[in-house]
């Protein structure tokens, strides 16, 4: 076939608007089934065809009256191949009188007498196919005839163009919602390690002192506030903190960051716990407005370890409290006592928030135990509260253990309460180990 | 766990400067910033005053607090005062130890809250309220 360039690029045009709509090797389609059935009946005409044109194919998206598993033709010229070249309808009266179709396979395969065709053209002027009327016996086509053809080819492709905008609509819908998704889990991510930067990856080596803490997530999906640290300070004293921030989510762990570094940056500064309290207070009340507050509770203690060698061995301890659960001094004989800084109001309320200081001495085998709201707040799937007087008899129990004992128990604890937590819990616990018995050579 | 907050406005014919409301459900991050903004849409611009009834709220996280917190900056800009009646032992245990008694009224009973306001009404606005006011 001698195509012009011209055609060519007219033909690649009209292909790229063919797969736009998306339809061809599609089930079928009641729509475009009943279309051909009434063509068939008004035109009384046996056979009648919705045809898409590809490439080299003629595929049928519905038919009526063609022998079974005819579902596309060859693109042979003079019937349905030829019709796709026109822009209005196109009649062949007596196939076997018509130089263009009389060498069609089709006319001899099918018996084709008859064959007319409106073409359906889209909006922007592109021939997708051709809505065919065809008949075994030789029949003309009236004006009025030729104009129902090309309002049923107009019929077509108003189903066509419904159908692609409902298949536009869906594919943006799943898009949408994949974007969602991809944008759901980014943020959780982004929780997750920024709460990941909220506490110490491992905590520093303290001489002379064990040390261990846990970090108890109730939910992957949102991240709690809890926090906790102990570091080094230039006069030899070590400084810890642990507490909560309100809240959940990003905005929670954005906040607790601040906390940390603030927290960090004022006992670098200050000797005095209350006046780190008092530093982290103004910052917070600097930060958030009063209309929206954003507050949080912590212990913050410093401590001193007796020099290596000095017996009996001892720990002592001042710490301040904001708002925050006591702490749990765990006595070696079994003794449990609540260390609870007397005043102190939530961190990022007010001016004045009167914070004050509790003191303790840890002799060998005692520990101190911090821990957040999550662990006492605990509801157990019988919608029971684990509550303060359990975690006493719980840390009874750990008399004269090892921190990391003391954690991991408390984790067992956390871990027995499955999906009943509804809180992130975080515990630091601190013990004086007993002297390593001497042994004698 | 999808918690539920319910709210049941009781007005008092005796106190139209007050805004009477019973909390009732499980108040957490999940519902909290629902609840303030419609605890605002009711309150109206002659009430200075709010009473919470929390005997039927049964579970309150931080950041229901937190609500409580941002409703009582409202309030108190207004020249009056937040109650908070009929707390669970574990509520007021919490109010205790974090120092949050002393921000807000709280009383034993929605009764008492009431009375409380009648003997001594707080002082009227202390500013105009200007149109720029959220």
């Amino acid at each position: 076939m001698d195509v012009r360039q011209a055609d060519l690029v007219a033909e690649e045009r009209r292909m790229a608007s063919v797969h736009r709509y998306a339809v061809l090797d599609t089930p079928p389609d009641g729509a475009f089934d009943r279309v051909v059935a009434l063509a068939a009946l008004v035109f009384d005409v046996p056979v009648a065809t919705v045809s898409i044109v590809d490439s080299d194919r003629i595929w049928f998206k519905a038919q009526h009256g063609l022998p079974d598993g005819i579902g596309q033709v060859d693109r042979d010229p003079g019937l349905w191949a030829s019709a796709i070249t026109r822009d209005g309808p196109y009649v062949v009266p007596d196939a076997l009188l018509d130089p263009r179709a009389s060498g069609n396979p089709l006319v001899r395969a099918l018996g084709v007498r008859f064959y007319a065709a409106a073409p359906i053209v889209t909006a922007d002027g592109h021939r997708l196919g051709t809505i065919d009327i065809i008949d075994v016996r030789p029949r003309e086509l009236t004006a009025k005839q030729r104009t129902m053809l090309t309002e049923l080819a107009a019929m077509v492709m108003e189903q066509l163009e419904l159908r692609l905008q409902t298949i536009t609509a869906v594919r943006a819908e799943r898009k949408l919602r994949r974007t969602a998704e991809i944008e759901q889990r980014r943020l959780q991510t982004l929780a997750t390690t920024l709460q990941r930067t909220l506490v110490p990856s491992a905590l520093p080596d303290v001489p002379g002192l064990e040390l261990a803490a846990l970090y108890h997530t109730a939910s992957a999906d949102l991240v709690g506030g809890d926090f906790y640290d102990i570091f080094h300070l230039a006069d030899g004293r070590w400084a810890f903190f642990l507490g909560d921030v309100c809240g959940k989510g990003a905005e929670a762990a954005a906040m607790t960051s601040l906390v940390r570094y603030t927290l960090r940056a004022a006992a670098h500064a200050d000797p005095d716990p209350i006046g780190v309290l008092q530093s982290l207070n103004a910052a917070l009340l600097h930060e958030y407005s009063p209309a929206y507050p954003f507050y949080c509770t912590v212990l913050f203690g410093v401590l001193t370890v007796s020099a290596p060698g000095v017996e009996p061995a001892a720990v002592e301890v001042t710490l301040a409290g904001g708002g925050h659960p006591p702490a749990l001094t765990v006595r070696a004989s079994g003794t449990v006592e609540q260390v609870r800084p007397v005043g102190g109001l939530l961190v990022g309320l007010m001016d004045n928030p009167n914070f004050a200081t509790a003191r303790v001495r840890l002799a060998p085998g005692d520990g101190l135990l911090l821990y957040t709201d999550g662990l006492t707040e605990a509801r157990t799937p019988g919608g029971h509260l684990f509550g303060d007087e359990r975690l006493l008899d719980l840390a009874a129990t750990l008399a004269g253990a090892r921190a990391p004992d003391m954690a991991d128990a408390i984790m067992r604890v956390l871990t027995g309460f499955g999906p009943g937590l509804t809180d992130d819990t975080a515990v630091l616990a601190l013990t004086l180990p007993l002297p390593s018995p001497k042994v004698s050579s | 766990m999808t918690a539920a907050v319910h709210l049941d406005p009781h007005p008092d014919d005796t106190l139209p400067q007050t805004l009477v409301i019973a909390l009732s459900g499980e108040l957490d991050y999940t519902n909290a910033e629902e609840l303030r903004a419609r605890i605002l849409a009711l309150l109206t611009a002659e009430q200075s005053c709010l009473v919470l009834d929390l005997a039927d709220l049964t579970f309150c996280d931080s950041t229901g607090i937190r609500i409580f917190l941002a409703l009582r900056t409202v309030i108190i800009d207004r020249g009056g005062v937040v109650s908070l009646t009929d707390l669970h032992p574990r509520l007021d245990r919490v109010f205790q130890m974090t120092g949050l008694v002393h921000f807000f009224a709280v009383q034993p009973t929605r009764a008492d809250a009431l009375a409380v306001l009648r003997a001594h009404p707080p002082g009227a606005a202390a500013r105009p309220r200007l149109p720029a006011d959220g």
